[in-house]
């Protein structure tokens, strides 16, 4: 593969295939509403008759147990089925834009094509998915256990300096590593589908090489979509923790479909920021990598 | 203790100095230790003096063994941990402890080995011997004294609940022959050691002389009075004297350091306390006057920087328990930091010797804005009252000196916080801890039991701590704080130096509101009802939209051709029936209060004598009722399923449930970049 991510193709693609960005967004709405259903089912009445002016110190923590302790296993079963929903959500609409780019990138956009795609490609980009969770995990708790096991000796012994020196190396390890399994992920997303690889594992490593090897741009690029996404998910809080009119009515809900749909279409750009710039159908240029 | 203190001690409760003078004499020990600590072992000779101070002859003593607790994984007190916590006794890993004795004889030479026997009387485990009996060749009358002479070697454990060795670290509980309480016609009060139990003893005094390697720094329960060279040793002489227990710990000079400090209450009383101290306890401030003692804190060099944080604990804890109960009485006060590795010797208390328990971390954010450090050690101080000046019986009602201790130490703190004291603090979650404890209890507990008959661990911390504290902290509410504070502290002048049952607490508190208290200690300790109240349902009914006839005086007229024009007008006007009905759901009953906010802005508050399972008040009004709040102020802090004692009429805007709401939208849109 040759070609530099682009943060500009990035943008216009997920402008190009907006109805992708919709659907990401209905349906990261769409999987939780089980949850919602639980909570709101078992404790809305109770919640809503909560008096105005506060509780007594504490209680809020003592209601909001005693209302989902019965519940919890319900709870944690429609949590759970729903980060699975929106994983495998995840790598249909990662498998569906990789094929159908490399495919049918010049047609007319149809979402129903690119999920067709999805669908078809969904079984190896979901152990490339599995992979990269694996590695993540591996690497991570490989740092906490060793580094951070030595941070707190350091701590027990009383050598301040070497613990302050430690847990900022582990914490900026940390973000290092997940920012890079996260970029590994996305550019081995791209690899499947443009080579004619077979082993996940090693796509995610060839996905991995070429991260270290354009880290400057990985971490940009990363940093361009990431952090307006994840501003746009905390703004209907932040603003609902300010303005109470904010919370509720037309105005609170339109924030949060207008938000999230920035969201949705952050989430889309970075991942085509990262599609190779040759390889794919309707560019001047065809090679494999 | 030197004899000037017991004087000292003796003057302060001078109107009930003969009983006291009894008390404080009852089981006294004389004891030389070697350690060795290479085998981590102990050699000692002890002569025990006890007196009879009950009108019942005894023809045997008990003694316990508890160091034999951890002789073997099938002892009783390891059989009960590896139940619940099997991480603890694996960190033995093959470290057992053990003691045994050598000599047991008559102070006239009478030997008594033949009449010594293990006894099991809690639970028949052939493999305990943490109990003995022993028979007396002649019955011991009342008033007259004994003296048993005994030799004992014993192997101290790695460090274990309170016990043990970590490298040349040492904290040395549990570890000498010690007598059970006899209690005349009850017979001796002992039992087996469990996981889930502490002591219980009488007050005597100590002279403990340990010999240690040359230069090891030397903590134990009483002052140092002397310390000489004995070979290639230090021999450390400790005396203790109105205390109940003897703990000590050693460690090399190069791994723990000792500071010593002073408690001066001119300087670390603050003014306010002392005020509202006066104030609640009906008492002129000169009444409170505390006394100077000496603080000594052994900690390793590596926490130094947290010895600071850890004096001013100390400080405000012996001031906010000295000025609400009463004085400390001893000279000095020594408090151990274990160091690391040893966590399992801290979170512990002896007659004047406490352990604390922090980490290097707590110096450092966000550590160090949590009040670990100082719960601890008000903790473990607050101990030095409940039971080390008032000795209950922590093996039968533990709830009297942990929840206690834990309703007091909540107290201090919010006390602490409150007045800036400890201006790094700014999360102080006691009481919502204690509540949470509760709340994830079921079945519910009973407070009052004894303690190794608990299902699990955790039901006897709880019950014990959080439990018996909000309980505590239910009768303060209902009650008030000032009566409370006078019945507690009537409580601890009262029962100094003896051993108090939870009747006698439930005495102090009549005694001081003039009320029988038994619904409640029945209840909710002796029992396990709680409290949960609840609106069942409110409806409204318009009075002016009442159809149908009205009688005139006369006869029955239709209401629109009444031909008053009274009501007519009365019609124009707003007017409301409403009915509220209440409930009990809890099997604890009690008065409660309940608030009742109007539309119009009007706010009243009823109290319900909770007798009834029900009740339902009809209320006219002009307007609609908006929101019903039983227990507004949370009173019944016992009452743990709260979400039922609110309604509204309208549903809330700012509800948790929006909240909720962010929260997960929040968690799933996370997730969703990452596949």
């Amino acid at each position: 593969m040759r070609g530099r991510p682009s943060i500009v193709y990035g943008f216009v693609s997920a402008l190009r295939l907006w109805r992708l960005v919709a659907a990401v967004w209905l349906v990261s709405v769409l999987v939780f509403v089980p949850v919602h259903l639980v909570i709101w089912g078992s404790a809305g009445d109770v919640l809503a008759s909560l008096p105005e002016g506060g509780l007594p110190d504490g209680e809020t923590a003592l209601i909001v147990l005693e209302l989902l302790r019965p519940i919890w296993t319900s709870l944690a079963a429609a949590m759970v089925s729903g980060w699975f929903a929106l994983w495998a959500w995840t790598v249909l609409w990662h498998a569906g834009v990789v094929r159908w780019l490399l495919f049918a990138g010049r047609d007319e956009v149809r979402l129903a094509e690119i999920l067709g795609h999805g669908v078809l490609g969904w079984w190896r980009w979901a152990r490339l998915a599995v992979t990269a969770a694996t590695a993540l995990v591996v690497i991570d708790a490989a740092l906490w256990l060793v580094l951070g096991a030595a941070a707190e000796r350091a701590l027990d012994g009383g050598r301040e300096g070497l613990w302050l020196a430690l847990t900022a190396l582990v914490a900026l390890l940390g973000v290092t590593v997940t920012a890079m399994v996260w970029v590994a992920t996305i550019r081995s997303s791209w690899l499947l589908g443009v080579g004619d690889r077979r082993s996940v594992v090693l796509t995610w490593l060839a996905g991995l090489k070429s991260s270290v090897r354009q880290p400057l741009q990985s971490v940009v690029l990363l940093l361009a979509w990431a952090l307006p996404g994840i501003a746009a998910m905390a703004l209907p809080v932040l603003a609902g923790w300010q303005v109470e009119a904010l919370r509720d009515g037309v105005v609170g809900a339109l924030m949060e479909v207008v938000t999230g749909l920035v969201g949705a279409f952050c989430w889309v750009a970075l991942f085509l920021s990262f599609a190779p710039a040759t390889g794919l159908v309707g560019e001047k240029e065809t090679t494999r990598a | 203790m030197s004899f000037l203190c017991l004087v000292a001690i003796l003057a302060i409760m001078a109107p009930a100095a003969p009983a006291i003078a009894q008390s404080l004499d009852v089981a006294s020990y004389d004891i030389e230790v070697t350690l060795d600590p290479e085998r981590h072992h102990l050699d000692g000779t002890e002569t025990v003096t006890w007196r009879n101070t009950t009108e019942m002859a005894a023809t045997e003593v008990w003694l316990h063994l508890y160091l034999n607790a951890f002789a073997s994984s099938e002892s009783t007190f390891l059989r009960e941990l590896a139940r619940d916590a099997p991480d603890r006794v694996r960190r033995l890993d093959g470290n057992w402890g053990w003691i045994r004795l050598t000599r047991l004889v008559l102070d006239d030479g009478t030997d008594l080995s033949p009449a010594f026997h293990f006894e099991r009387p809690d639970d028949g485990n052939p493999e305990d011997y943490s109990l003995a009996r022993v028979e007396l060749p002649r019955p011991v009358l009342p008033g007259v004294a004994i003296t048993l002479k005994i030799a004992f070697e014993a192997q101290l454990p790695r460090v274990i609940v309170r016990t043990g060795f970590d490298g040349d670290f040492y904290l040395v509980g549990q570890w000498f022959p010690k007598l059970a309480v006899f209690q005349g016609s009850s017979g001796w009060s002992c039992h087996q050691f469990h996981a889930a139990s502490e002591f219980f003893a009488d007050f005597g005094s100590y002279r403990v002389r340990m010999t240690v390697p040359r230069g090891w720094v030397v903590g134990a329960t009483g002052e140092q009075v002397a310390r000489r060279s004995v070979g290639r040793a230090d021999q450390v002489e400790y005396r203790a004297a109105a205390v109940h227990d003897f703990a000590w710990t050693t460690a090399p000079a190069d791994l723990m350091a000792v500071v010593e400090t002073d408690f001066e209450p001119g300087r670390d009383v603050p003014t306010r306390w002392l005020e509202e101290a006066a104030t609640d306890l009906e008492r002129p401030a000169a009444d409170l006057e505390l006394a100077p003692v000496t603080i000594r804190l052994l900690l390793p060099h590596t926490q130094s920087e947290l010895e600071p944080r850890m004096v001013r604990a100390i400080r405000l804890a012996m001031a906010w328990f000295g000025l609400r109960m009463g004085p400390y009485p001893y000279p000095q006060l020594t408090v151990v930091s274990p160091p690391p590795g040893a966590g399992a010797a801290g979170g512990m208390e002896y007659p004047t010797f406490i352990t604390t328990g922090v980490r290097q971390r707590d110096a450092y954010p966000p550590w160090r804005w949590l009040a670990s450090l100082e719960a601890l050690t008000v903790h473990e101080f607050g101990h030095q009252y409940f039971q080390g000046l008032v000795a209950s019986n922590e093996s039968q009602a533990a709830w009297l000196d942990e929840g206690l201790t834990t309703w007091a130490e909540n107290h201090c703190l919010d006390a602490m916080i409150s007045d800036g004291l400890i201006p790094e603090v700014h999360v102080d979650s006691g009481w919502v801890e204690e509540r949470l404890a509760v709340a994830l209890q079921r079945p519910p507990l009973t407070i009052d039991r004894r303690s190794w008959e608990y299902r699990r661990l955790i039901d006897y911390y709880v019950a014990s701590y959080a439990k018996a504290a909000i309980a505590l902290r239910t009768l303060e509410g209902l009650l008030g704080e000032a009566q409370t504070a006078r019945a507690v502290r009537a409580y601890v002048d009262a029962f100094r130096y003896h051993h108090p049952s939870g009747h006698d607490l439930q005495g102090a508190f009549e005694d001081a509101t003039g009320e029988n208290l038994d619904w409640f200690f029945d209840g909710a300790v002796r029992g396990s009802a709680e409290p949960d109240w609840a609106v069942l349902e409110v409806r409204h009914r318009r009075l002016d939209h009442a159809t149908g006839m009205v009688w005139s005086g006369d006869g029955w007229v239709g209401r629109d051709d009444s031909g008053s024009g009274e009501l007519r007008d009365e019609r124009s006007t707003e007017r409301w029936q409403v009915e509220i009905e209440l409930g009990r759901l809890g099997d604890l009953s009690g008065p409660v209060e309940v608030e009742l906010d109007w539309s119009d802005g009007r706010s009243e508050r009823r109290r319900w004598d909770g007798h009834d399972r029900w009740v339902r008040w009809r209320l006219d009004s002009v307007s609609r009722l908006a929101q019903v709040r039983i227990d507004p102020d949370a009173v019944w802090a016992l009452e743990t399923r709260r979400a039922d004692n609110y309604w509204r009429d309208q549903p809330a805007e700012d509800s948790p449930i929006w909240w909720l709401g962010q929260v997960l939208r929040f968690v799933g849109e996370l997730s969703l970049p990452w596949s």
